[in-house]
């Protein structure tokens, strides 16, 4: 054999080691990553805690922030304190106001949700310390940009979610909600309040999961080829509400019959040129917020997806039902049985 | 900043302060008043609930035959005081035109005209003004910001998703 064919072998060979060394390490990571962020998830039914949450957003160029009390009480979440209150165990919410409490929601999360790995180039690494607490952190990267657009910091002895930090396309921070004090974390349990028993008395006004919805809503299975619908809902004022996520962000798409009644919006936010027609864009502490119309139809969109980001689900979306062929064709996405793909 | 002077708190201003319609004086005077005083907060979610009920009332439209009963009132009072506009029946219409100043009473026909425009002119008014215009909707922003955290909650971290629903000011928070 030539020299020059047995280097040629030989380079053939050590990048075939090297090929088949870094795919498990890579499929690895991506499944330490995923477990992480399960394990975070869950992590309010397994550990009590308490402390203070801050909640940053940019608007216009600046910072907003405000602070909210969290506690973990027996597998019970409560936030906030006063008439500004919202508790949560298993998939039941109810929020405090000066009428005593109310359901805000009833429903189970019955359908599957995508792997945040299907998307998303996952990695692991060991985090900042945050609120005092070692961690670990989570990074989403886009695997077409290779910029990333997620972090998650979890507590690394209890699996807590300790600040969740979204990024924009370039990979600046636009929004995050994180721990800047924890007064306990982990430790014995201790017996859950006793409010949500109080708040089953009062009538419920949760949304209900319903297996079609009126006529002139779309509802699509999945949109831009990444968000997979995993609820459709009815609110007590009629409107629907639709749930999309792609494993690490969900969308909500609220749809109303008829056309946007411009003065009828909150002042402030900014004009959004969504498909056809103008949009109003809002960024607030809850996340992004997107309204415009389409096709007789008003549609909001709220997630904690950056600006852009959103946008771009805007436009696939109508895109999506434009496709369709209408209602016709999108009759067959909503007039479902039970669904559970993954 | 405007340099404006500082702006004592009423509960006034809380409405507009969710609109973002306030000053910077008189928004700084809301929300010290909401960070001190349990009462603001109180009167704040009373403000919200009830401006979340009223966005929430379906828009009326007028009943059949609304428009055609308005323009043979306009046509019938061509030759008559432009004063009588009226709806036959204002409470099933569940609308109000706007007052109609009358025009003193000339047997010029060119008066009758004049009569007949400005009654025309006010019903084309009333009906941009004081009608809702049918199909239009108007989103209930903030309480659907809150009904994604909602949702949300479900299928990701409680505490987190949480956290803005309990802030204690209005969707602009």
């Amino acid at each position: 054999m030539r020299p020059r064919v047995r280097r040629a072998l030989g380079v053939g060979v050590a990048a075939a080691v090297a090929v088949t060394v870094a795919l498990p390490a890579t499929a690895a990571q991506a499944d330490d990553a995923v477990a992480v962020l399960q394990r975070a998830r869950t992590a309010t039914v397994r550990e009590d805690f308490s402390g203070t949450v801050q909640i940053e957003w940019l608007v216009g160029g600046g910072w907003k922030s405000e602070k909210v009390p969290v506690s973990a009480t027996g597998g019970t979440v409560q936030v906030g304190e006063g008439t500004r209150q919202v508790e949560g165990k298993g998939h039941d919410r109810w929020i405090a106001g000066v009428s005593g409490w109310q359901a805000g929601w009833d429903q189970p999360a019955t359908l599957g949700v995508p792997s945040p790995a299907k998307h998303w180039k996952l990695s692991v690494a060991k985090g900042p310390d945050v609120a005092g607490r070692t961690t670990t952190v989570v990074t989403a990267t886009d695997p077409r940009t290779h910029v990333p657009r997620l972090r998650e910091s979890v507590d690394r002895a209890t699996g807590v979610l300790l600040r969740r930090e979204v990024l924009d396309r370039a990979g600046r921070p636009v929004r995050a909600v994180g721990f800047v004090e924890v007064q306990k974390l982990g430790g014995p349990r201790s017996t859950p309040p006793t409010t949500p028993a109080r708040a089953r008395r009062s009538a419920p006004r949760a949304p209900k999961l319903v297996g079609a919805l009126p006529s002139g809503y779309v509802a699509p299975r999945t949109v831009a080829d990444r968000y997979v619908l995993t609820g459709r809902y009815e609110r007590a004022d009629g409107t629907a509400q639709l749930y999309y996520t792609d494993g690490l962000f969900g969308v909500s798409v609220f749809e109303q019959d008829g056309d946007l009644d411009w003065a009828g919006l909150p002042k402030g936010g900014g004009a959004n040129s969504v498909l056809s027609g103008q949009g109003r864009e809002y960024q607030v502490a809850g996340g992004t917020v997107e309204v415009w119309s389409h096709d007789g139809v008003t549609r909001t969109l709220v997630s904690d997806l950056p600006a852009p980001d959103l946008s771009d689900f805007a436009r696939a979306f109508d895109a999506r039902s434009d496709a369709a062929g209408g209602l016709l064709g999108d009759a067959a996405d909503f007039l479902l049985g039970p669904f559970g793909w993954r | 900043m405007t340099g404006e002077g500082p702006v004592a708190y009423s509960e006034d201003l809380l409405s507009a302060w969710l609109d973002g319609a306030c000053t910077d004086a008189e928004a700084a005077a809301v929300e010290a008043a909401l960070a001190s005083s349990p009462e603001a907060r109180e009167r704040l979610a009373e403000v919200t609930s009830a401006r979340s009920l009223v966005r929430g009332l379906p828009t009326p439209e007028p009943p059949p035959g609304f428009w055609d009963r308005v323009v043979a009132v306009v046509e019938a009072d061509g030759a008559s005081d432009a004063s009588d506009l009226v709806v036959a029946d204002p409470a099933s219409a569940g609308v109000r035109l706007a007052p109609v100043v009358p025009i003193g009473r000339r047997r010029a026909t060119t008066r009758w005209l004049a009569a007949a425009g400005a009654a025309v002119a006010a019903a084309v008014v009333a009906a941009v003004v004081l009608v809702p215009q049918p199909g239009r909707v108007t989103p209930p922003v903030g309480a659907l910001v809150d009904a994604h955290a909602l949702r949300s909650s479900v299928q990701s971290d409680v505490a987190s998703t949480l956290a803005p629903l309990a802030l204690s000011a209005g969707f602009h928070r």
